[in-house]
C-alpha cells in the first residue's frame, strides 16, 4: 500500500500542472454545484419563510366585478365581517385561522410628474375590536424604511409604497405621490416588502412586470374608501387556513365559502384564487424551478468535461506507460494493484478538486447563498447556512467523477497477461501506418505534399483515432462552450433589437388606464394637431384564452386587436408562415407549438362580450366570456412569445364594444430624437391627459425588458467565465500531451537538422487542422447546446428568442480557441525545442 | 575535409544532488576518413563523446572542433545547421518517423539539405531528384522492395537500414552511430555493419564513428578507442583488419 501511495505521489508530481488543471475544473464544478444548489435552497427557504411569517393568504376571492361600481363590485365591510364569522363558526374543525377584508383596486399614480399604472391595496388599521393594529391578520408585510401606519393614519392621506416601486423611483418617506384619477396627493410614510408582490404583476395583458409601469401602494382602508367613493366597502377577501391542508382541501373550503356567500347572502364573487396560483407565487415558483435546473445542469456540464479530461489524460498516460505496466506485472504486481495505482491518481485528483470546490463553496457561501434572492429582489434577509446534505452530495459527485474518469481508461489498457503489455510498442500504437485518405485524395489530383512541408502535420493528425479524437474533442468542448455562450448573448440581444427596431413600428406608446371608446378621434387629433407626428394607430389589448379546435389544448395569451384602417398598424410582421388577413388571426410560434396548430387550422378564442353598459366615461360595463372560432392565417416568430393578433374591427364586432375602443395608441414620429420624443410626449399629456396611464418610448420599453432579462444575462456571464476557464484547461492538457508524445520524434528531427521554425510550423499546422475540424463540430454542438439551454433549461415562453450563432461568433470561437491552442502549445513546445537531444533520442517510450 | 579534435573535453551531469562526470579531460583527434570504434562498458562515456562530436550536446569544459568549426561554442541555430549539413546519425532505436514510409523518411532528410547535382556541386531541391536519390540510397541498403512500407511494417534490421539510408543520403562528412546493432540480433547486426562499412571510408569522403559495447565489432574499425570512467584508456590503430569471417 505504501508503495502504491509512493507511485501515486510520483505520478502526480511528474504531471502536476496537468493534474492540477483537471482538479481545478472539478473544483469549479463542485463549487458551482454547492453554490447554486445552496443559493436555490436559500431562496426557496427565504421565500417560504417569508410566506409563512407574513401569513400569506391560502386563497383570495374578489368580487365579481372588482373594478366596477355596481352591487357586484363592492361589499359592505360590516356585513361581510358578520358573514365571514358565521362561516368560520360553521366550518368543521376550524380550518380557517384568519381572514382579511381589503380593497384591491387598479388605478393610476402620478410620481414626480409621470403617470403610471398601479394598484391600491387597502386594509383596516383597526382590528375587529376597534383597536389599532400595525399588521393585517392575513397578507402581512415588512416595513423596510420609514414608519408603518399609525392610529391616526386612517384620517390622513398617507400611504406605504411597495419596495419595487419605491426602489425604481427612489421614493423616500415624507415624499408625496398622487393616487387615482383625481390626482389626490398622499404622503409616503414608509416602504414595505411583501411576498404577495415579490414580482409585480399588473393585468394579464401586461406580460412584463416592471415597476416602471406597475406599482403597488398600500393605503388605510378608510382613506381608500374615501378615495374611491365606496364608504364602508371592500372588494376582496383573503383567507388564511391551517398550514397543513392540501391544495384540494383548500380549494374545497374556498368553494364552500363562495357558495355560502353567494347562496346564503346573495353576494357576487369571482372564482377564488388559490395560493399556488397567486401571480407572484406562481411566477416565483417558475423562476425557482429555473434556478434549480440551472444549479444541476451547469455543474453537470462542468463535471462531465472534467470526467472527459481525466479520461483522456489517464488513458494516454496508461498507453505511454504500458511497457512499465508490463514490467510491473512481470515482477509480480497484480492487475488489481496496478489498477488501484492509476485509480488512486484519478481519485487524488478528483478528491483534491472536490475538497477545493467544497472549500470555495463555503468561502463564497455569503455570495452564492443570497444570489438568487438578490437577483429576484426578494426583500427579505436570506438565512444562509451550511447545507451539509448538499456538501455531501457534492463530495460524492466529485468522487464518482474520479472513479469513472480513472477506472474506465485504466481497465481497458491493462492487459491480463504481462506479455501483451511488454509486446506493445507505444510509438507504433499511436500510428496507423498508412497514408490518410485526405492525402490520397490530394495525390489523385496530383497534389503532392512535401515531406518537410504539410505531409508530416497531416500525417500527425491522422496518426491515431484515439489521439485525434481526444485532440478534436478538446477543441469541440472549447468551441461549443464559447459559441453557445456568445450565441446566447447575441440571440437575446438580436431578438430584442429586432423586436424594437423592426417589429415595433412606433416611437411613442400611449397606454390608457381605462378603455376610451373614441380611439379614432384621439388618434386623429394627435395626428392632426401635433407637429412631427407621422402616423397614429390604436390597439385594443386584452387577455384571452386560445384553444385548439383539434384538441383540448389551450393557452392564455395577450390578444391584440390591431386597427389597420389607414394601412399603418404600428407593427411589422415577420411571418414564419402565412400572412395577415383581417378575417383570421396571427399567432406566435410558441402558441402554435403549444396548441399543435399551424396556418389554416382553426382555434377558439375566449373573448369578453359586452352584456351591460353602465357608463361610457369612465367605461363601466359587464362582460361575459364567449368562444369564437377563427382560422389561423399567419404564424410569426417574434420576441413577444404569447401574442395573438387580430383585426380590431373583427374583435369589436365579436365583443360588442361601443364606439372605437382601444387601450393603446401608437405614434410614429418624424426624426424621433430624445428631445422631439419628450416634447411630443408632453404635448400629448397636456392635450389628451384624461385616462392616460403612461406614455413611454421604445427605448424605455426595451430597457424594461433588459432589466427583466438581467438574471438571464447574469447566468450567461457565469457560464461564459466557466466556459473560458474550462476551455483553457482542456486545451492546455490536450496540447501538452500531444507534444509530449512527440518528444522523441521532435528530438530526432532536430538531430537530423530540422530548423526550430519548421518544427513550430509543423506543430502549429497540426493544431490548426485540429482547431478547424474541432471548430466545425464544436459549432454544431454549440448550436445544440444553445438550443438545449434556451429552449429546455431557460424555457421562457413569454419571450421567444430566435436562436442563432452569427458568423462573427463563429470566427470569435475559432479565433479564441486557436489563440488558446497557440498559448497552450507555447510552453511544451519551448520545452521540446530545448530538449536534451542526446537523452530524448534514446528514450524508448513516447 | 574535416578532422575532429577534442581538447580537454569534460562533461558533468547533475542527478539530484549527485554530479556525475561522464567525460574527464578527453583529448582526441580523429582524422578525416577514419572509421573509429569507440568501445567501452556501460557508463564509460561513449555516447556522451559521440554527442559532443555530433553537436547533440555541449561539453562542460574543453573544446570540440570539426575542421574549422568550433562545435562546442556554436549557437543553437548554427548547431542545427552543423548537424544538418555535416553530420549523419544512426540511433540504437532507429528513431524513424513512424508516420512516414521508408522512402519518406529518407526524403525528409534530403529535403532539408537538397541533392548535389552535377560536378559543380550545385544543390537541387527538386522533388523528383530527391525521390530518385532516396530510392537510390534505399536500394543501396537493400530495401528497394520496401520503400513504401512504414516503420511499423518493417523488421528491426530493416528499420535500421532505413535509418542508415536516411543518415547517408545527406552525404554527411561525419557519420555517427550509437550502438547501431544494439537492438538487433547477430545476423542482422552483421548485415547492418557491412552496409555501413561499404558506404564509408576515405574514398567516400566520410568519417565514421561507431559507439559500441560489443567487443566483436572492434576489428571493423581503422582505429579503436576504449573508454572507461570518462577517460580514454586505450587508443590504437589497426593497419591490417582481420578478414570478416574471423571476427564475425
Amino acid at each position: 500500500m505504501a508503495k502504491i501511495a509512493k507511485n501515486i505521489f510520483r505520478a502526480l508530481k511528474a504531471h502536476k500542472i496537468r493534474f492540477f488543471t483537471i482538479s481545478m475544473v472539478i473544483a469549479i464544478g463542485i463549487t458551482s454545484f454547492n453554490g447554486m444548489i445552496t443559493a436555490f435552497v436559500v431562496m426557496t427557504r427565504t421565500y417560504n419563510d417569508a410566506f409563512i411569517d407574513h401569513k400569506m393568504a391560502s386563497f383570495t376571492m374578489l368580487t365579481a366585478n372588482p373594478g366596477g361600481s355596481g352591487e357586484d363590485a363592492w361589499i359592505d365591510y360590516n356585513n361581510l365581517t358578520k358573514y365571514m364569522n358565521e362561516f368560520m363558526n360553521q366550518e368543521e374543525e376550524s380550518n380557517v385561522i384568519a381572514y382579511e377584508l381589503r380593497i384591491v383596486y387598479d388605478t393610476i399614480f402620478e410620481i414626480r410628474g409621470t403617470r403610471q399604472n398601479g394598484r391600491i391595496v387597502a386594509y383596516s388599521t383597526v382590528d375587529k375590536n376597534g383597536n389599532y393594529r400595525e399588521q393585517p391578520d392575513v397578507n402581512g408585510f415588512k416595513i423596510l424604511t420609514g414608519e408603518p401606519f399609525s392610529e391616526t393614519s386612517q384620517y390622513r392621506n398617507v400611504c406605504l409604497v411597495e419596495t419595487h416601486l419605491a426602489t425604481y423611483w427612489k421614493l423616500e418617506p415624507h415624499e408625496f405621490i398622487a393616487v387615482g384619477d383625481n390626482d389626490i396627493p398622499f404622503e409616503i410614510l414608509g416602504t414595505l416588502g411583501t411576498p404577495e408582490y415579490l414580482i409585480n404583476m399588473g393585468s394579464y395583458a401586461d406580460i412584463m412586470p416592471s415597476p416602471r409601469r406597475f406599482g403597488v401602494v398600500y393605503l388605510p382602508l378608510r382613506i381608500a374608501q374615501e378615495l374611491l367613493n365606496v364608504p364602508g366597502r371592500v372588494n376582496e377577501i383573503s383567507v388564511l387556513l391551517k398550514p397543513d391542508l392540501f391544495t384540494r382541501q383548500r380549494e374545497g373550503i374556498a368553494e364552500d365559502l363562495m357558495t355560502f356567500l353567494e347562496e346564503t347572502h346573495n353576494l357576487k364573487l369571482s372564482e377564488p384564487i388559490d395560493r399556488d396560483k397567486q401571480p407572484a407565487y406562481y411566477l416565483l415558483k417558475l423562476d425557482i424551478e429555473e434556478a434549480r435546473e440551472f444549479g444541476y445542469v451547469l455543474p453537470a456540464i462542468i463535471l462531465t468535461m472534467a470526467l472527459g479530461g481525466l479520461y483522456v489524460l489517464l488513458g494516454r498516460m496508461v498507453v505511454a506507460e504500458r511497457k512499465d505496466i508490463g514490467v510491473a506485472q512481470a515482477l509480480g504486481y497484480s492487475r488489481k494493484t496496478i489498477i488501484l495505482q492509476y485509480l488512486g491518481i484519478a481519485m487524488v485528483v478528483a478528491l483534491f478538486g472536490t475538497v477545493l470546490g467544497s472549500i470555495f463553496g463555503l468561502l463564497f457561501l455569503d455570495w452564492f447563498g443570497p444570489m438568487y434572492t438578490q437577483m429576484l429582489t426578494i426583500p427579505f434577509e436570506p438565512k444562509v447556512t451550511i447545507e451539509w446534505p448538499i456538501l455531501i452530495v457534492g463530495f460524492f459527485l466529485g468522487f464518482f467523477t474520479g472513479l469513472i474518469g480513472g477506472y474506465l481508461p485504466v481497465r481497458g489498457a491493462i492487459q491480463p497477461l504481462p506479455a501483451e503489455s511488454l509486446r506493445f510498442d507505444p510509438s507504433l500504437h499511436i500510428t496507423t501506418g498508412r497514408v490518410p485518405l485526405a492525402e490520397r485524395i490530394l495525390n489523385k489530383f496530383q497534389i503532392h505534399l512535401g515531406v518537410t512541408g504539410y505531409k508530416l502535420p497531416i500525417r500527425n493528425f491522422f496518426r491515431s483515432k484515439r489521439r485525434t479524437f481526444s485532440s478534436v474533442f478538446a477543441v469541440i468542448v472549447a468551441v461549443s462552450l464559447i459559441s453557445m455562450v456568445f450565441g446566447m448573448i447575441e440571440s437575446m440581444t438580436y431578438s430584442l433589437f429586432y423586436q424594437y427596431e423592426v417589429s415595433e413600428d412606433w416611437d411613442l406608446r400611449v397606454d390608457y388606464s381605462e378603455l376610451p371608446i373614441n380611439a379614432s378621434q384621439i388618434a386623429m387629433g394627435i395626428n392632426d394637431s401635433i407637429d412631427g407626428v407621422v402616423n397614429v394607430t390604436y390597439h385594443l389589448i386584452s387577455g384571452a384564452t386560445v384553444t385548439s379546435n383539434k384538441s383540448d389544448l389551450s393557452k392564455q395569451v395577450q390578444l391584440i386587436g390591431m386597427n389597420d384602417s389607414n394601412g399603418y398598424t404600428g407593427h411589422k410582421f415577420d411571418f414564419e408562415d402565412g400572412g395577415w388577413d383581417p378575417n383570421g388571426i396571427v399567432m406566435t410560434v410558441p402558441i402554435a407549438e403549444k396548441l399543435k396548430v399551424w396556418t389554416n387550422d382553426y382555434v377558439n378564442l375566449e373573448i369578453p362580450r359586452l352584456t351591460n353598459l353602465t357608463s361610457t366615461a369612465p367605461l363601466r360595463a359587464h362582460f361575459e366570456m364567449v368562444n369564437v372560432s377563427f382560422p389561423i392565417t399567419g404564424i410569426v416568430d417574434e420576441f413577444n412569445g404569447l401574442v395573438v393578433y387580430m383585426e380590431l374591427n373583427k374583435l369589436v364586432d365579436v365583443s360588442l364594444f361601443p364606439g372605437q375602443p382601444a387601450n393603446t395608441i401608437l405614434v410614429k414620429i418624424d426624426n424621433p430624437t430624445p428631445t422631439q420624443l419628450d416634447s411630443i410626449r408632453k404635448e400629448i399629456y397636456s392635450k389628451y391627459s384624461y385616462n392616460i396611464r403612461n406614455i413611454f418610448t421604445k427605448e424605455e420599453q426595451s430597457s424594461d425588458f433588459l432589466e427583466l432579462l438581467d438574471l438571464i444575462y447574469f447566468i450567461i456571464y457565469i457560464v461564459a467565465v466557466f466556459a473560458v476557464i474550462l476551455s483553457c484547461s482542456i486545451i492546455y492538457n490536450t496540447i501538452y500531451i500531444n507534444l509530449q508524445e512527440q518528444q522523441r520524434e521532435i528530438a530526432t528531427l532536430l538531430t537530423i537538422g530540422t530548423q526550430n521554425r519548421k518544427l513550430i510550423r509543423n506543430v502549429t499546422i497540426e493544431n490548426l487542422i485540429i482547431t478547424i475540424i474541432g471548430t466545425v463540430l464544436g459549432l454544431i454542438l454549440g448550436w445544440i447546446m444553445l438550443w438545449f439551454f434556451m429552449r429546455v433549461i431557460l424555457d421562457m415562453e413569454f419571450f421567444r428568442i430566435k436562436l442563432f450563432i452569427s458568423n462573427e461568433t463563429m470566427l470569435i470561437s475559432f479565433g479564441l480557441t486557436f489563440i488558446g491552442v497557440l498559448v497552450a502549445q507555447f510552453f511544451p513546445l519551448r520545452r521540446a525545442l530545448n530538449l536534451d537531444l542526446a537523452e530524448a533520442t534514446k528514450e524508448r517510450v513516447i | 575535409m574535416a578532422n575532429i579534435t577534442l581538447e580537454s573535453v569534460g562533461k558533468n551531469y547533475t542527478l539530484g544532488e549527485t554530479t556525475i562526470q561522464a567525460l574527464n579531460g578527453i583529448n582526441l583527434s580523429i582524422e578525416f576518413g577514419e572509421l573509429v570504434i569507440i568501445f567501452g562498458p556501460s557508463g564509460a562515456g561513449k555516447t556522451t563523446l559521440l554527442n559532443m562530436i555530433g553537436g547533440l550536446d555541449v561539453p562542460t569544459s574543453g573544446k570540440v572542433t570539426v575542421g574549422e568549426i568550433p562545435v562546442s561554442t556554436l549557437s543553437a541555430k548554427w548547431l542545427t545547421i552543423y548537424r544538418r549539413k555535416k553530420v549523419g546519425v544512426v540511433f540504437q532505436f532507429f528513431n524513424l518517423i513512424s508516420r512516414l514510409s521508408a522512402l519518406e523518411n529518407v526524403e525528409y532528410a534530403l529535403e532539408l539539405v537538397g541533392v548535389k547535382k552535377g560536378s559543380n556541386g550545385e544543390v537541387s531541391y527538386d522533388s523528383k531528384l530527391i525521390r530518385e536519390t532516396a530510392i537510390e540510397y534505399l536500394t543501396k541498403v537493400g530495401l528497394q522492395d520496401r520503400i513504401h512500407h512504414f516503420p511499423a511494417q518493417l523488421s528491426g534490421g530493416e528499420q535500421q537500414r532505413v535509418a542508415i539510408a536516411r543518415a547517408l543520403a545527406k552525404e554527411p562528412e561525419i557519420l555517427l552511430a550509437d550502438e547501431p546493432t544494439g537492438n538487433l540480433d547477430f545476423k542482422i547486426g552483421r548485415q547492418v555493419l557491412e552496409i555501413m562499412e561499404a558506404m564509408t571510408g576515405k574514398k567516400l569522403n566520410r568519417t565514421v564513428v561507431i559507439v559500441t559495447h560489443n567487443e566483436a565489432i572492434c576489428p571493423l574499425g581503422d582505429r579503436v578507442i576504449r573508454l572507461s570512467d570518462g577517460r580514454i584508456v586505450e587508443d590504437y590503430t589497426q593497419k591490417f583488419k582481420p578478414a570478416k569471417d574471423l571476427y564475425w
